[in-house]
């Protein structure tokens, strides 16, 4: 599964995909995640509030960490 | 969450203060996008500007008009950077960053409202991430 973690690199966005990256593990799911940093390609998704999360295209979250019962619910 | 429509983004044209004075004496409308209380402290004066605090942004980017030079600007310049992105995203074309923002406005000598020292507090409160959404408490 393809996942993007938009934001411009802070802790919240790092917090994040650090979350991301344990649900996987937990679950062990095969996740694969990539920051999105740059500003103009954050944008781009539309997404203002940042960190914000991209699955399969798709932004499903946005403006906070997640929590780990919605990491969960989008791996499932 | 609405549907995502992904934009390849055009490259956001920067301009320094003094270019930006230059553009807002020919007409050009400045959006400051700093919250209310910084503005509060210290705004940028002596054109025609108006207060969409990047906070409020995703609900009032509408009132920025597309028939008019519009430069974007904040204490740093990154906050307007992500406006002035929101903004092409959303089709204006004739918009603007300006970099880097209050402080270097002052330092030119620039018109003010409010007090020339409280800029170093303006510049500290400069963040790009969502401020308002806590990190679960299994993160902190």
């Amino acid at each position: 599964m393809e996942i993007k973690v938009l934001g411009p690199g802070c802790a919240k966005c790092k917090a994040t995909a650090d979350l991301i990256t344990r649900v996987a593990a937990e679950t062990g799911k095969s996740v694969s995640i990539e920051k999105i940093e740059d500003m103009r390609q954050i944008v781009g998704f539309g997404v203002m509030t940042t960190p914000a999360v991209v699955i399969g295209g798709k932004v499903v979250h946005k403006g906070s960490v997640p929590s780990h019962d919605q990491v969960l619910s989008w791996l499932n | 969450m609405n549907k995502t429509v992904k934009k390849d983004l055009a490259e956001a044209r920067e301009v320094c203060p003094t270019t930006s004075q230059r553009l807002l004496r020919e007409g050009a409308l400045l959006v400051d996008v700093r919250e209310p209380d910084e503005v509060a402290q210290v705004g940028y004066g002596g054109c025609d500007v108006v207060n969409i605090p990047l906070s409020q942004f995703e609900d009032r980017w509408q009132e920025v008009p597309r028939d008019r030079d519009v430069i974007l600007a904040c204490a740093m310049g990154e906050r307007s950077l992500k406006a002035t992105y929101f903004l092409i995203y959303q089709g204006y074309t004739r918009v603007a960053n300006m970099r880097p923002g209050i402080a270097r406005w002052v330092a030119r000598g620039f018109p003010i409202t409010g007090s020339a020292d409280a800029v170093a507090s303006s510049e500290a409160a400069s963040s790009c991430c969502g401020g308002s959404a806590a990190a679960p408490d299994e993160l902190l």
